[in-house]
Formats: C-alpha cells, structure tokens, sequence
C-alpha cells in the first residue's frame, strides 16, 4: 500500500501520497503553483523563485519544487507575500524579454505570457535589455533564439536526462546562456533533433524551425494518437489547422519517462503532402501504371484473387492497426480461406513470444536489464525505449547491459556483461541459485557448461535479488533464454522493430508453416503486400498487388497498387512493446482517394460475396489480453532471426525520410560520417 | 598534459575506492583543465573533444563548467594581455589611436591573441590613471602618455620583451 | 657569552609583492659572508615567517638578539647591509628605519590566537609549528580523546563559524558525527573572495598547520576520513604552502593511514578552484570539488547529511578549524571567555580604507567597533571625519558614526543592519560617496552572481542600472522607492546566500545615508564629489600662482591661462577626470 499524507493547501484538505513534492500535491488537489523551471518527474532545482509558498510554522517562504509533503502540512499558496514576489521575479524576467507576444508563435502557450497576464504586467517596471544574441536557425527542425530565454534550464535537464547532452549553460550570471558545447550551431553537436528541448520550452527560445505564422496553440485542433514508425509506438499530439498537420509533439504524461518523441515521429509528417504519396489506385496496361478507379481496381482484384484461390499469398506489414489486421485476417480465412498469411514479423520474432512477453510499466522498474539490444538514438534504434532506459537510470534505476559488444547504453550501464548473452544469462542464473534463488527445475537441467562466475556477474545476481521490480528488455531472439531469468524474477518484454508487431500477432496474423523469406521466394500465382515491407525486388509471382501509402520500388512493380491512408490519417488501436493498448485517432482527412486498410479488404470481400464483420473494441480486447505464461526454455537463441535493427528501421521508414525534411538529417549525417 | 594519459584513479587519489567512475572523472576534471591550460595557455577545442571521451564527459558540460570559472580561456592567451583604455579621458586624448596602431601592427583585433601567442589584445574600460592618459596595460603594469611615435615603439617593444 | 640571533622576514604575499625574498636573500648572504666574525654565522638564522598583518609597512623585518625583538619597517635589500653591520654585529639597532610605536600599538591592543604563530614561525617548516606546541591538540584529540568529548569542548568553547553565518561550530560537528555513513568528509573552506579580505590567505600563508591540524581535529571528532582544503585560485603561494604542510604530514604520519600510531587515517587534499566567489557558499564549493559548474542548490539536506557527493560532510572555514588546536589545549572555558556570552573567542579582520594603520587584526568578540577603529586602527587618515564602516563585504553593510560603539559580534552587527562576514571591515571617511560604495558592492555581486535564480541574476543588474543612474546625474524620482523594492525582494527571493545578501550594502547606506541618495537624485549633487558626472571642478583664482601643473594633465585640453597668471577650466570641455585636482599643489581647484 502506498503511504499517504494528510496535508491543507489553501484550506483544502488532501490526501497525497507520501514523499512528493509541494508542486505535485497542490495539482492533486486541483490547485496551480506558479512556476517556470519545474518539471515533473525531475528534482526542483529553485530556479525561477515563482513557486515560492507559505508553509505554517517556517518563517520565510520555500520553494514547492523542492518541498517535500510532510502529514499535517498546512501550506498557503496565494499570500499577498508570495503573490508580490511572484510579481516581481516575472517582472525581472521581462524587463530581459522582446515583449513581442502579438507576433509571437508561443503566444497562448507561453507560460511568461500566461503569468504576466495574470499579475498584471503589461510590461517591466525596469529598463529593458535585450541581448541581440544571434538565432540559430541551420537547420530545419529547430530554431534556437537566445533572446526569449528565460534560463529555466528545463531544455538542458531534460537533452541531459534523456542522454543526448547537447545543451547547457555556457557563461554565469547575467551573461549566462543555454548553447551546445562551445556555442555551435546544432548540427555540430550530437544533436539528434529529437525535439524534446522544443516541448520542454516555457517560452519561445526554442520551437519547431518551420512555425513561423503556421498558427497559435489555439488555432489547432489536437489529436492525440500514436506514432507508428518503429516499434516504440510513442503517443504523439497532433496539432491540425485547415485540414493540415502543423506539428507533432510527445504526447505521453508529463513525468513518464516515455516523454518522448524522436525526429522521424515529430518531423516526418511532411511526407504526407509528398508527390510520391499515392493518392487513386494504379494498375497496369501495357506496361505502365496507369491512374484508375476503386471500382475498376477492386474489380481487377477480386477477379484476380478468385483465380488465384489457395494459390494467393497475402504479406503483412507489422505496421498497421489492430483493426486492420483482425480484417485481413477475416478477409483471409473468411474469403479467401488461405493458410498462406504472413506478416513482416518472421524476419525478426518468433510470433508466439509476443504470446509470453510480459506487461510493464518502465516508469516504476528500479532495475533494468537490457539483453542483446543496440538502442540508439543518434542510430535510431528504438529511440524512445534508449532515451526512457536512460532517464529510468538517472531518476535512480539500476541498468545491467547484457550484450554481444560494446552498445552506446553501456556507458550509462552499472554493470557491462560483454561476450555472449546466452552464457552471461546462464551464469546469473547460477549465481542467483547460488545465493538461494529458487530455481525452476527443468531451467536447472538446461543450465549446463556454466562459466566462470565472475565478480561483476556476482554483483548483478545481487542486483537482481535486492530490486524491487526488475524488468527485462530483450530482444526476440534471446526471448527464450531470458525467460528463464524471468522465470525467477521480474517482467520481461520482448522489444522489436515495427510499431504493432505484438498487436499484428495477438490479432492472428501468423506464418503458420512458412517464414517472410519462404513467402517472398516461393512462386504463388498471386501475391497481396499490404503495407511498408522491405522489399525492394519483385517476386517471382503472376500477379502482384501492392497496397501501400507511398509509390515505392516494390509498388512500381505491381500490377495494381491500392493507395492507403497513412496512420496519421488514421483511427484504430496497436498493442505496443509494453503489452499495451494504445489509440490513435485521426487527425487529418485520408490523402487524395486513398482509404484504410481495413476499408480496402471489406470493399473486395463484399464484391467476393462476403461482409466482413466490422471489428470491436472488445474482441481486440480479448485478443490483447494473453496471460503472459514463460516457462523454462533451452538457452539457445531463436534461429534465423539476426537483424541489423538500424539498416532495417531506416529501411521501413524510407519513403518517410526521403519525402520530409529528413532527408537533411540522413545528408547532414552523411556529411558529417565522412569528416 | 597528454589527454590520453590521464590515470583517473590515481589523479583522483586515496577517495577513488569509495567514489563511482563517474564521480572520479568529474572530480578531476577541473584540476585537469587546469593543467591544459597551464600547459596550452587556453583549452583548445580538439582538446576538450579527447578529453569528453577519455573522460566519458558530455562536451556541452565540459564547456559549461570551464566556462563558469574566470580562469579558463577558450581562445588562446598570449604570453602579455595589453588591454587599451577607452575611458573617457584616454579616448580624448587617442587611445583610439594606440589601439588602432597596436591592431595593425599585430594584425590582430582587440580581443584576439597573436598566433605566435606574444600578446592578446584588449580593451579596458577605465583604470583610473586619467592624468597619464592615454594609458594601456601590459599584465597589469600600468604604460601611461602612450603618445607619439617614440612612446607608442617603445609600447610595441615592451610588448615583444 | 655568544649572542643568539634570528631575523624574521615576512614573507606573506605583501611581503613578497614588496621584496621580501631578496631581503631574506640579503640576509642570508650576510651571514654566510661574514666570515669575519664565525660566532655570529654560527648562531644567526635569517627565516622567513608569514604575514603579521601590517602589510602597509612592509617588508618588515625583525631582529631578535637574545630574545629581545626589534622590529623594522619598509626594508629594501641595499637597507640590509647597515641593518646587519650596526644592529646584528655591533648591537646597535639602526632607529630611524624602526617600525615605532604605531606597530606596537596595533599590536599590542589585539588579542591573537588565530595569529599567535603568523609572522612568527616558519610557515613551510612542521618543525617551527611543532617548536611552539604544534600538533600536541591534534595527537591528544587522536589518542586520547572520544569524539563526543571533542565535540563537547568545541560545543562549549562557543566557538561559531567564523565563515560568516556563525553556525556554532560544536553543533555542527555534533550531527556530523551523529549521523552514520562508511563515507564523510571534512572540508575546508578557504575560497576566502570578498573584496579586501585576506584573513584567510594569511592563515594558509602563515601558519597553515594549524589549520591542517584543526581539519584532523575535526576527522576525528566526526569520524571522517577523507578531506579536502579548498583553496581559491588567486592564491598561489596559500596551494604551495599547504602543500608543502601536507607532505610533511604525511612524512610524519600526522596524515595518512592510522595516524599517530593509533587505528584513525585520515586523508587530505588540496582542491584549487578556478575562479568563482559563489564558490564560497557551502553547495556551490561542493559542487566544485564533484567537477561541476560551481552553482548553489536549494538545501533539501544539510551538508551534515548529505553533502559532497551526497555523503555526510562537515565544512568550515579556514579561520574556524584555524582556532581548534588552541581550544582543544586551553580548553574551552579560555576560549569562551575572550568573547561574548554567544560568541566565543576572538575574530580575525582586515582593517582597510581611510582608516591610518592598515591591516589584519584579531580582536576578542564583543570589542566595540571604536576600539577596533581607533585604538588599532590608529583613526582616520588624514585627520578626515569617519562617516561610516563596512563589514561583511559584498554581503554586508555601512555602519554609520553614530552606531560606532555597536560590539562586534554576531547579533549586533546584524541589529546594524550590517554582518559579521568573514572578516572585512573598510572605514569610510567624509569623502567617500555612499551612493557609489554601495555600486562598488553591487558590482561586484552583480559580476559574480551564478546565474541561476532569477532574482539575483536579474535583479542585481538591475539595481546597478539604478545605481549608476544615480551616480551619474540620471536619478528620477521614484530611484530610491525602486531600489529599496527590489533590495528587499531579491533578498526574499533568491536562492543562496550570495543573492539573498546581495542587496545589503545599498539598503544599509538608503537606510543611514538616504539623504546622499537624494542629493544624487534631486540636486543632481555628489555632496562626497566623487561621482563625477555630478562634479564640477574650478580653479580658486585667489589661489591660483599660474604654475600650469594642471594645464599640463589636462587630458581634454580644458584648461586656459597664460603662465603666472590665474587659469581657468574650461566646463564644457572638462570630462571631470580630476587629474588637474591631483596635480595642483597650492589646493587651488575647487571640487564640488
């Protein structure tokens, strides 16, 4: 049971959970400290002076970032004193402020703005100064303008939290300034444009590069939904203005450590207006694509799969919604009754581990293991998951790295297990029996040729004996051999690379008999891709249908390509990494005639003769609830599933980078490899 | 201070048992900073760039802390720092002039270091010796009535003692 | 019989900035040259001791034949011959070059036990300190002593920390020990920066085994076994100084492991800074030794409980573990008996401004500002009027002629308006402009603030803007509401000390001397003249002989008259340097 505390703010009566500061009991009980450098899930640090309280029995007021709730608290957050410093500090911060709010991009969502309204300042009582520092406007995601800064700091604890290092203070006292290592502009540093120092912002010292007279806060319609371009499935906020997406920020709570949002989640959007987007259905005569109508291509394509029969092979991406998968795989045993259903899945999991792989909160894992996984944000490797592993870690978590090589988590890690991970597992679980571990039998008769049990392996099991809730982070291939850790302690998740991949498979889309690369080199009289697949070649097939969002090297090979809304324009449901169910919703209207997958496979089953049953929330569901059971597995990894995640993500999300100002990102990495 | 021959644990000394690796690297990187510069004169950028990995130290926070110590220069500093008064009483009288004059002849500007590192070039704002206007600072020495040819070559030859 | 000689030469940093080592080498060179007379070679030693306090007079030098000392002043190295001719070979001491009575007045009326040893051993030799009982507290504390007794002592020598807050140092010390971790520290704070302050730096220079000793003393009393000095980086010769003191006591097992033979260790490190004042205030320095920007952080902990590297740590200044050995061998009733019933002992200042002898003096607690002023301080120079005193430095304030009999001490320094500081005391006389000291303060703060919290980074700048508004004919109404609303919010606002003091010096002078404020503002008048834009300067015709003196350093070509006849400023041309104040010698040039 969480401990709990009775504290008064301002007269009210509240129960909060013990040990949280001033700030976050005040919100619980519905009230709002001002302040500009808190940030939730992070330690105050007293910058700013504006949450400044009262508390009963202490003489001079204290900071509520920095107080932590004791039981019968009594604290007071609008006294005249407080209100009148407040005032003043605000009053400071603009005299050193453009006052520019009527053209200002922030404006409405500027916390300086929201506070000088609030007590009244139209301007400063003091001389102005502006520094006239020069903007570095050099790239195309982020606009950096020193002269709005107020030296909160929070843009610099959060590029530090997550790892990225990139900005801090340079300089002290009046002369201070947040900068890169020697004040060069940001594609100089490490910096990976993931953005996160855009959403920190209290002002507008640092905002998407591309905003200017794009819109205010409260032009925008906001969609909250989810990123699906690799297998963090990060939730996003979409901000909508005339049928057109401004800009996407995290949308994940304000304190999780999954705040976060990579360049390709934030950015990427522009290749939805791209020329390559597909925007009617294509099909082939004489030769060449040609623009046709629904009603002709799917005409085409239920005539061509009836001909086809059983002899149809149908590939999946592991990118699409739950929704869309439950259909095809209706469209499958329903219409086309064919047992050669596949998905991209095979090139890099075991379908049936998504069955086993656990539910987990990282937020609340004070040890995490990280097993055979190269997360990386500057190699986008599942970046989220590497900036959340990295955060856990400095809010106090512990992080054993169990990998092949060197990985750029290592550096973070409190202890390194290098070499190979099976043998590395096998030894902890030896140590861990040796200090009294429960052991599951049939683990025990798999553990055989254990080597030597060295120091650091020692302290790990000590490690893991002593955490409260250690969590496992693993990739496919080593998901059974690291069950067997599980097995005696903490959850364990198996991480891959495609958004929905547990969610394609729970929902039944499974290669029963025949792995991706089976599919794609076996002769079928007709082939159906439906979504990003990496496949550049065109099989050896008689018919090749190509359902995709982008004009790609596989859909310029088709024979019919079938244009699909893009997830953005899309509502539906994935289950991420993490075992949980994640909602996106549509923010703008689907591109040109393109239409959901699931839309696409009804239209055909119905010209087929068959409705198929639209999909419920209920039955998603119950296929997402899987009881995880592990059970002890030999310690060997699971064959033909090596992958080099990097090349493979870059590889889904192609067309995406080409077709957005990403592609400045790959050149100015490119550039910068060579030097 | 060769970069890469920095012994943490024996820099850090008899504490280096009871601190993590990270609280030994930062716990010596000012007085490693101090020994760059002593050696260099300034912290050179390639420099800080080895020592971040050696270190295991983000750059941008190298930077910041050595940035938040007077001592520490990231421009090189020559051997002499002449700083030019331009107080009121020294500019009326030219110091303009002496700056001017020193810039050329050095071929630098006023807060640049010669590359042969014989002088870094400043300017001051007033240092109270209005009656020996125009005045300069070599290292803290007060020259003063830098005026004329004579005064303004013996000025440059102190400078290159 | 044969005569026993020594001659001591300080060798603080004002010593050394005015000569001392070749005096010293001087010395030495006689004596090993004066073959003439072997006894005297044999049984004369020149050494070089650490600084007395009265740097204005240096290089001092004393001559001590047989125990009786002579004392000499300003000593240049080609004095050095006639000195060691008369005095040391004939005896007879070469008066017109002795350092007089006001050297013994300013002595005699201190009460030294900081400065017992300083300018009297050999600051770089263990075997001079241990000569005068040095390391005895430490070895009785070590071997002999429980922790809870040391603590017990300090806590009833009322001995506070001489840093400036004046935490007594005994309960300090208590929860430091009281807590329990594998890990603590003991730290020394010797990153001493207030403007004109160097009592610290004369300790380090002068006597700094007692302050080693102090830091072991205090190991022990908290069960601690590693410590850090840190020292500031402007003193050079302070880092060298206990270096060498650190080596000797590792040498002879004062540091180190198991000390003294017993089961304690206890190791010590110098960490020199690198440039920062706020690294005087207790996070900030610890955040420095941990190789970060040198920033305060709010005190969620006490340093007692988490401090360096968020492990236990006991931290004081310089002067503070500077008085421990004393106490621990004279006990705590001697100690507590020099002060005032809440203040114990005696305190170091720098005594320096307008004031006739300058330099450092050790007065017991509770001595009235007056004594220290005029008994030691010898009055005002020049025969001027005292219009104020500034203690605590940046931090602190102006106390006014009329609160000249206030008791130095923690509590009626603050009734004043003032603090106690570290140690800084600068005597203002009739010409100085209170406007502007406060600015000079300001500055000073403002240049040095961390940055961090909005008040102080802000705010400070701010009130210099005001200030030098003022002080430059620019004043508006509503100046001095302005800057008393801002004093008074930085102070409640900001983050540390530094910021929370920072407004000190203007409100204390707004709050005696309010009507310079506002001759500054409405009369647009200096009544110190000093500011200069509020100046005028003319030359007094009666007065003028027309010798051109002022013509002459007139850097704005300002001045008109022919020779021999009575010249004339022009004001318009006149940029108010005061060069042709200073140059006239028959006080013909009106300043107002």
């Amino acid at each position: 049971m969480e401990e709990v505390v009775k504290i008064n703010i301002d007269g009210k009566e509240v129960e909060v959970p013990a040990g949280i500061n001033l700030i976050d009991a005040a919100e619980i009980a519905g009230i709002h400290i001002p302040n500009l450098c808190y940030m939730k899930g992070m330690k105050g640090v007293g910058a700013c002076r504006l949450c400044l309280v009262e508390v009963e029995g202490l003489k001079a007021p204290v900071i509520a970032c920095n107080t932590k709730v004791r039981d019968n608290m009594i604290v007071k957050t609008k006294t005249e004193r407080v209100q009148e410093v407040r005032k003043f500090v605000i009053d400071l911060l603009l005299s050193m402020h453009p006052l520019d709010c009527m053209t200002c991009t922030k404006s409405g969502i500027c916390n300086l703005q929201k506070y000088a309204y609030e007590f009244e300042l139209k301007e400063s009582s003091f001389t102005r100064k502006k520094f006239g520092y020069p903007v570095d406007a050099a790239n195309p995601f982020i606009k950096r303008d020193p002269d709005y800064c107020i030296l909160c700091g929070r843009c610099v604890r959060v590029c530090k939290e997550q790892g990225t290092n990139v900005l801090d203070f340079m300089g002290r006292g009046i002369e201070s300034k947040v900068v890169t290592a020697n004040d060069r502009p940001l594609q100089e540093s490490e910096c990976t444009f993931c953005g996160s120092c855009v959403d920190a912002c209290p002002v507008n010292a640092l905002l998407e590069a591309d905003r200017w007279r794009k819109g205010r806060e409260w032009e925008y319609e906001k969609y909250n939904s989810v990123c699906m371009l690799c297998g963090c499935a990060c939730e996003i906020k979409v901000s909508v203005r005339e049928g057109d997406i401004q800009k996407i920020n995290s949308g994940a709570k304000d304190g999780s450590v999954e705040k976060y949002l990579c360049a390709y989640g934030r950015f990427g959007f522009d290749s939805l207006r791209a020329e390559s987007r597909l925007s009617t259905p294509l099909k082939r005569v004489n030769g060449e694509l040609k623009e046709t109508t629904w009603e002709d291509a799917i005409n085409i394509v239920s005539t061509k799969l009836k001909e086809a029969g059983k002899n149809t092979c149908i590939i999946s991406s592991a990118s699409i919604t739950n929704e869309d998968a439950i259909t095809l795989k209706r469209f499958a045993t329903e219409v086309l009754k064919t047992q050669n259903i596949g998905s991209t899945i095979s090139l890099y999991s075991d379908p049936k581990v998504f069955k086993n792989s656990g539910k987990a909160d990282i937020n609340s894992s004070d040890l995490i293991i990280v097993i055979g996984l190269n997360l990386s944000q500057w190699d986008r490797v599942l970046p989220a998951i590497d900036a959340a592993v990295r955060k856990r870690v400095n809010r106090g978590a512990k992080l054993i790295v169990i990998n092949e090589a060197e990985t750029g988590l290592s550096t973070v890690a409190s202890i390194n297990l290098r070499g190979n991970e099976i043998e590395s597992i096998k030894a902890i679980i030896t140590a861990l029996k040796q200090s009294g571990a429960e052991i599951d039998k049939q683990t025990e008769e798999y553990l055989s040729d254990v080597r030597e049990i060295t120091e650091e392996i020692t302290k790990s099991a000590g490690m893991i004996l002593n955490a409260k809730s250690p969590l496992i982070l693993v990739s496919p291939e080593l998901f059974n051999a690291a069950s067997n850790l599980a097995l005696i302690k903490g959850d364990i998740i198996a991480v891959y690379p495609e958004s929905n991949a547990r969610g394609v498979a729970l929902m039944g889309i499974e290669t029963e008999s025949k792995s991706y690369a089976e599919m794609t080199d076996s002769k079928y009289s007709l082939l159906y891709i439906a979504g990003n697949v990496p496949l550049q070649n065109r099989p050896d097939t008689d018919f090749l249908i190509v359902q995709n969002s982008y004009m790609n090297d596989i859909a310029k090979n088709a024979d019919i390509v079938l244009p699909v809304a893009e997830y953005l324009e899309t509502s539906g449901t994935i289950i991420d990494y993490a075992g949980r169910i994640k909602h996106l919703n549509r923010a703008i209207d689907s591109h040109g005639k393109s239409k959901s997958h699931r839309e696409i496979f009804r239209e055909i089953a119905k010209k087929m003769g068959t409705t198929l049953k639209m999909p419920v929330e209920s039955e998603i569901k119950k296929a997402a609830d899987v009881k995880a059971k592990i059970s002890a597995m030999p310690f060997e990894k699971t064959k033909n599933l090596h992958f080099e995640p990097d090349k493979f993500i870059e590889t889904l999300n192609l067309t995406v980078i080409n077709n957005s100002r990403l592609i400045w990102l790959k050149e100015a990495f490119e550039v910068k490899a060579e030097k | 201070m060769k970069v890469e021959e920095i012994d943490v644990d024996n820099e850090v000394g008899e504490v280096s048992e009871i601190l993590s690796q990270n609280e030994k690297t930062k716990g010596i990187l000012i007085h490693v900073l101090q020994q760059i510069q002593e050696d260099m004169g300034y912290l050179p950028d390639e420099v800080l760039r080895k020592l971040s990995k050696k270190l295991n130290i983000p750059l941008s926070e190298i930077y910041s802390v050595a940035s938040f110590y007077k001592m520490f220069h990231f421009k090189p500093r020559g051997k002499k720092v002449v700083r030019v008064c331009l107080g009121t009483a020294c500019y009326v009288r030219g110091s303009k002039k002496v700056l001017n004059m020193l810039e050329n002849e050095f071929g630098i500007k006023s807060g640049d270091t010669t590359e042969d590192l014989t002088m870094t070039l400043e300017t001051v704002g007033c240092v109270g010796c209005c009656g020996l206007a125009p005045v300069a600072t070599i290292n803290d020495n007060v020259v003063g009535e830098i005026i004329g040819n004579k005064k303004l070559e013996k000025l440059i030859d102190d400078i290159r003692e | 019989m044969e005569k026993n000689i020594i001659i001591k030469v300080c060798m603080g940093t004002g010593g050394v900035a005015s000569g001392g080592e070749e005096v010293l080498a001087k010395f030495r060179e006689m004596i090993t040259e004066s073959n003439l007379n072997a006894k005297i070679s044999s049984n004369c030693h020149a050494q070089k001791v650490g600084c007395r306090g009265f740097c204005s007079k240096d290089v001092l030098v004393d001559v001590i034949v047989d125990d009786v000392k002579t004392t000499y002043k300003h000593i240049k190295p080609d004095m050095v011959e006639r000195i060691f001719n008369e005095h040391v070979i004939n005896g007879v001491p070469v008066n017109e070059w002795l350092a007089g009575p006001e050297y013994n007045n300013f002595h005699d009326k201190q009460t030294k036990v900081v400065l017992s040893h300083c300018g009297d051993i050999d600051p770089e030799d263990i075997d001079s300190y241990i000569a005068v009982g040095g390391y005895n507290a430490a070895k009785k504390a070590v071997l002999e002593m429980a922790p809870e007794e040391i603590v017990n002592i300090i806590k009833n020598s009322n001995l506070r920390g001489r840093g400036g807050a004046g935490f007594p140092t005994g309960l300090k010390w208590e929860l430091g020990l009281r807590i329990k971790s594998d890990v603590k520290y003991v730290i020394c704070n010797g990153d001493e920066g207030d403007p004109g302050a160097f009592m610290d730096r004369s300790v380090m220079e002068g006597d700094p085994h007692s302050v080693i000793e102090g830091m072991i003393i205090c190991a022990k009393a908290t069960q601690s076994n590693s410590g850090y000095i840190y020292v500031r980086a402007e003193y050079p010769l302070a880092v060298k100084r206990l270096q060498m003191a650190i080596e000797q006591c590792l040498m002879k097992n004062f540091l180190g492991n198991n000390i003294f033979g017993s089961d304690f260790s206890f190791d010590l490190k110098i960490f020199q800074g690198a440039g920062a004042f706020v690294c005087g205030e207790a996070t900030a320095l610890m955040r420095s030794i941990e190789g970060k920007r040198g920033m305060p952080s709010p005190k969620l902990w006490r340093s007692a409980e988490r401090g360096l590297w968020d492990k236990p740590t006991v931290l004081n200044n310089v002067e503070t573990f500077a008085n421990v050995p004393k106490i621990i061998l004279n006990g705590a009733n001697w100690y507590r008996k020099l002060g005032t019933e809440r203040s114990g002992g005696t305190k170091v200042f720098s005594l320096s401004g307008k004031v006739r002898n300058t330099g450092l003096v050790e007065v017991p607690l509770g001595i009235s500002l007056r004594e220290i002023i005029y008994d030691i301080g010898g009055g005002i120079e020049g025969g001027k009027n005292f219009k104020a005193v500034q203690t605590g430095g940046p931090s602190g304030g102006c106390i006014p002629a009329e609160l000249l009999d206030t008791e130095v001490d923690y509590e009626s320094l603050a009734r004043a308006g003032s603090i106690m500081g570290s140690g800084g005391m600068v005597v203002l006389d009739e010409n100085t402009c209170m406007v502007n000291t406060a600015k000079f303060f300001l500055e000073f703060t403002q240049a040095e603030s961390c940055g961090k919290c909005t008040p102080c980074r802000i705010g400070t700048k701010r009130m210099l803007e005001i200030l030098e508004r003022i002080t430059s004919g620019k004043g508006k109404d509503g100046d001095i509401e302005l800057l008393e609303e801002l004093g008074n919010h930085i102070r409640a606002t900001s983050l540390c000390g530094l910021g929370m003091t920072a407004a000190n010096p203007v409100l204390s002078t707004l709050k005696y001397f309010r009507d310079e404020y506002i001759a500054h503002i409405k009369e647009k008048r200096c009544p110190a003249a000093v500011c200069r834009d509020l100046i005028t300067f003319t030359i007094i015709e009666e007065l003028c002989k027309g010798c051109g003196s002022c013509k002459r350093v007139c850097p704005a070509d300002a001045i008109r008259g022919t020779r021999k006849s009575p010249h004339r400023i022009d004001k318009e041309l006149c940029i108010k340097c005061g060069s042709c104040f200073d140059a006239c010698k028959f006080k013909a040039i009106l300043k107002v």
